[in-house]
């Protein structure tokens, strides 16, 4: 018996001590990592933008950083993910410093494509950020944040104006304006087509758009017009294609 | 006569007892109340002070009790008694075994069922070694009693 209670004893003052000292240098470890980020920066390639920043960790403590994680979801009014970035640090040893970059990709080709609604009114994305890691191989840790970026729309109040006739010319007068609310210019074309009320082709424009970052586009687009084909009542199909994003058909009828 | 000497003899064994606990008990305050929150008020997340105050409070009780009925069996029932509140408190603890809290616009969750599993498992053999204590001196007790005189 007294073996026993002398083994429990030693045991129990055993893992005591173990659960202390652990649970001392483990506080001193989270104390002493050093966390930093750099200056975001943006690329524009094609069809997408990214957002880059630079993570440093600095781990001096005395246990290892394992299976960090750190996703970005950005979501839209309708808590619809418009995009979602993940990086991943395996391990970062005790008295290591790791630096990674962490790339928020934004594909607005994609975007422009399944939520069109963004190409013609500005928003807010939501961001939300995840970070998991396992602490000293036991103690799962997350955290989490949201922020708010607001977007800016690159066809903001996109409008076609009344067409005219200009019969001597044999061409359809259209009048176009937009406001470039987007961070990124527009260098790209614009295609319109008309068709009449049998829903024949009955012209065809393509004209060069370029507008920076925060001006408006107010044009008139001059077309060659079959008259013989033309109905009082019809439609405009106006088509944008640019290295960063493609929408169309936007479809106005007269 | 016989009534003064034996409360005498009481006073002069419980006197110390309670001195002793008492000291501990301030030891105890200070090391595991006074100075954490003294320290790390800021650390620890709203909604956890409770938990803290509460550990804090049955450490202290137990203690101050277990120091007072040292040298009878009730040591042993307190020590078993206090492994098992522990067990119950870290459960509670646990529930889903996770820590939350906020820093600034960052939620924060740190999942401790490892560490408090460890805990518990402390508290599970600290009940077994009281117990056997606790039998270890019933069953000296009663050697002590059955001894025979011998006479020279």
């Amino acid at each position: 018996m007294k073996q026993a209670i002398k083994a429990l004893s030693i045991a129990t003052k055993i893992l005591w001590i173990l659960i202390i000292i652990f649970s001392i240098t483990a506080v001193y470890s989270a104390a002493n990592l050093r966390v930093g980020f750099g200056e975001p920066e943006i690329s524009f390639s094609e069809g997408s933008i990214s957002l880059s920043t630079l993570l440093f960790i600095n781990n001096t403590g005395f246990y290892e950083i394992a299976d960090l994680n750190i996703t970005t979801y950005i979501k839209d009014r309708d808590n619809k993910t418009v995009s979602a970035s993940t990086t991943i640090v395996p391990t970062i040893p005790p008295n290591h410093n790791v630096q990674k970059t962490h790339n928020i990709t934004l594909n607005l080709k994609n975007l422009t494509r399944e939520l069109q609604y963004l190409a013609f009114s500005d928003s807010i994305f939501n961001m939300h950020t995840f970070v998991a890691l396992r602490f000293a191989n036991v103690i799962p840790i997350q955290m989490s944040t949201n922020a708010t970026m607001p977007w800016g729309a690159p066809l903001y109040n996109f409008s076609i104006g009344e067409i005219s006739l200009n019969l001597a010319k044999k061409r359809l007068v259209v009048p176009l304006s937009f406001e470039n609310h987007a961070f990124f210019s527009i260098n790209g074309t614009m295609r319109l087509e008309v068709y009449n009320s049998n829903n024949e082709q009955i012209s065809i424009a393509e004209v060069i758009v370029e507008v920076p970052s925060g001006s408006r586009f107010e044009n008139f687009v001059e077309m060659n017009v079959d008259l013989s084909k033309l109905t009082s009542e019809g439609q405009i199909h106006a088509f944008f294609e640019t290295p960063m994003f493609s929408v169309g058909p936007i479809v106005e009828s007269w | 006569m016989d009534e003064r000497i034996r409360l005498k003899t009481l006073l002069k064994k419980i006197i110390p007892r309670i001195l002793k606990a008492s000291l501990l008990a301030i030891v105890l305050y200070f090391l595991l109340f006074y100075i954490p929150t003294l320290m790390m008020s800021s650390f620890i997340p709203s909604g956890y002070d409770l938990f803290i105050d509460i550990f804090a409070a049955m450490t202290i009780f137990f203690v101050f009790i277990t120091q007072l009925a040292s040298g009878t069996i009730f040591q042993y029932v307190f020590g078993a008694t206090r492994a098992l509140a522990f067990i119950i408190f870290f459960m509670q603890v646990l529930n889903s075994g996770a820590v939350t809290g906020n820093f600034e616009a960052i939620s924060i969750l740190v999942d401790l069922r490892v560490f408090f599993a460890m805990l518990i498992a402390i508290e599970l053999l600290e009940f077994g070694k009281n117990l056997f204590e606790a039998i270890n001196f019933l069953s000296e007790k009663v050697e002590t009693f059955h001894l025979p005189i011998i006479r020279h």
